[in-house]
């Protein structure tokens, strides 16, 4: 008797780098003419998905065509600006090379800026977020070598 | 203005948009890989400088990042090419 296979879920793999799981998207944004890759830190510590200040230049994001936020963001550094925009969607590659795409009611864009440049400048390192917004759809797998989302 | 459905519904639709959006991925992906797991070793040549990776190769480097937007857009890899700040430590992140 052949006992029947349990049926594979849709698995989207991301990368572990310096024990850092990470993961790339298109971000599609219709009201920002934005369709293009974005490498995101998978972070359940981020209540929403984030574009960070570095992506967010080389999107050549336009900050006055977006929403301010009455609250800033808090994070473990303090606080910065904080935009956001409605109606955005990330198209992941699956492991069959198939494609899938969540939708976003809302996507945070940080702005940093500080009286010291030199501060600013570093928050040029920071990595956009993937959060929880997303993660909670799919179960996360996570070990030292190897992080991927399944549904 | 096209709206983010008509855009997905194009990708999703068409075999020549899902194949670019499947290579924008996979190709910005493996920029970004590249970079992080040689971060430490660009140090040497590149402290302080922002710098722009395509296909296993630094393709421009400037401590002005805008001057490093301006050489890539120049190019047609400007979408996938993966862009970071070679700091003076691997930065620890704390988020």
């Amino acid at each position: 008797m052949v006992s029947p296979r349990k049926k594979e879920g849709m698995r989207i793999n991301g990368r572990m780098e310096d024990k850092t799981p990470y993961i790339t998207a298109q971000l599609v944004i219709g009201s920002l003419k934005i369709n293009k890759p974005v490498e995101f830190q998978i972070d359940p510590g981020s209540a929403t998905t984030c574009i960070l200040d570095k992506d967010c230049k080389r999107l050549r994001i336009d900050y006055s065509r977006l929403q301010k936020c009455e609250d800033e963001s808090v994070g473990i550094g303090g606080t910065c600006q904080t935009f956001e925009t409605a109606n955005a969607a990330l198209v992941f590659k699956c492991n069959d090379d198939s494609l899938c795409h969540e939708m976003l009611d809302r996507i945070f864009f940080l702005k940093h800026s500080d009286s010291n440049n030199k501060r600013t400048r570093a928050t040029m390192i920071l990595p956009s977020l993937l959060g929880r917004d997303i993660i909670l759809r799919y179960k996360l797998f996570l070990d030292r070598k190897k992080v991927y989302l399944e549904k | 203005m096209q709206a983010t459905q008509e855009i997905l519904g194009q990708i999703l639709s068409s075999d020549k948009a899902k194949a670019k959006v499947l290579a924008s991925i996979t190709v910005h992906g493996e920029n970004s890989g590249w970079l992080e797991s040689r971060y430490d070793k660009l140090r040497g040549k590149y402290k302080g400088m922002f710098v722009a990776v395509h296909k296993g190769k630094i393709i421009a480097a400037d401590r002005d990042f805008d001057k490093v937007m301006m050489k890539i857009e120049s190019e047609s890899c400007a979408e996938v090419a993966a862009l970071a700040l070679i700091a003076d430590k691997r930065p620890l992140l704390i988020l």
